[in-house]
């Protein structure tokens, strides 16, 4: 059985409804531009749509809604504030946004669980880039400072970006954890061979 | 978004028409979308024919940038105080040959 049978007659009425409008429509268009035969190029110019004129003005007034609103109330996007919870990252970041004399680009204000947001971030890769450019990476502690300068890495280290504020801590890429300071010289030594240290004990017994 | 005029032409009674049909939302819309086109299209051109050639460019820039400005309405009528009675007469004029369309085709599919 055909499923072009189920909605004959709604199907059609649409078809025809459109054909009728649409005529009507370019009537009316080429009713205009026989009188007034200037208005198209006109129209052209600046870019007028009659069709879309309702849309074209909302649009135009709808913009101006937004930036009136995010020019008055600055904290909707996020601007920086001046209470940062992490007092050494909001501190330089203000500092280097009034001393570049530029407008914020990433306006995330700082906080302390920077480090449980880096998935958001990550995905953010312009506005990341654009910070980049703007001040350093950020230093989060010690063991992360220590590994960037033995290695020097730049772009993606195991995986992950290194513009990419590191997880909990920054080390568990590596292997490492908390609190474990990457040091080869504290790697302990394989102890002996198993058999070894039977035979050693059964020679000493 | 309404435009200057919209208290002159009058929509509804074609939204009531097309209702009949019972079509989709988006399909109803779409077609009101059209009608309003050609009104816009005949009206537009009724506002130029008040207005000298040389501010049928400002009008259009100014109607495209804010449709729904009464000040449009004030300045044709500075230029032709009937310009509201033009309007509305051409508005029923489209209205009409377009209801009378819409009534043939409810015929031919009922």
């Amino acid at each position: 059985m055909s499923l072009f049978g189920l909605f004959p007659k709604k199907e059609n009425s649409y078809e025809t409804l459109n054909q009728v409008l649409t005529s009507h429509e370019n009537v009316a268009k080429q009713n205009l531009h026989d009188k007034h035969p200037h208005v198209k190029p006109l129209l052209e110019k600046h870019g007028v749509d009659l069709a879309k004129i309702r849309h074209q003005g909302a649009k135009v007034a709808t913009t101006a809604t937004i930036l009136g609103a995010l020019l008055a109330f600055p904290h909707l996007i996020h601007a920086p504030t001046h209470h940062p919870t992490n007092p050494n990252q909001g501190t330089f970041q203000t500092k280097v946004l009034s001393d570049s004399n530029t407008k914020p680009i990433n306006n995330v204000a700082p906080s302390s669980n920077t480090h449980n947001q880096a998935p958001n971030q990550v995905a953010s890769t312009a506005d990341t880039t654009i910070q980049n450019s703007l001040t350093p990476p950020a230093k989060h502690n010690d063991n992360d400072e220590d590994d960037s300068n033995e290695h020097g890495h730049q772009g993606h280290q195991h995986g992950r970006s290194e513009l990419a504020p590191p997880k909990e801590h920054g080390l568990h890429d590596l292997g490492y954890h908390e609190g474990e300071k990457r040091n080869p010289d504290k790697v302990s030594a394989p102890g002996p061979h198993p058999e070894k240290t039977a035979e050693h004990g059964e020679g000493e017994s | 978004m309404s435009v200057f005029y919209d208290h002159l032409i009058n929509l509804e009674d074609l939204h009531q028409e097309l209702l009949e049909f019972k079509l989709a939302v988006g399909e109803h819309y779409q077609l009101l979308q059209l009608a309003d086109s050609a009104l816009h299209h005949e009206v537009v051109g009724v506002c130029l024919d008040c207005l000298p050639t040389e501010h049928h460019e400002h009008f259009l820039v100014k109607f495209k940038d804010q449709p729904n400005d009464p000040g449009l309405l004030v300045f044709l009528k500075e230029r032709d105080p009937e310009i509201e009675n033009k309007i509305r007469a051409k508005s029923t004029e489209v209205k009409d040959r377009i209801r009378k369309d819409l009534r043939q085709v409810k015929a031919k599919h009922s």
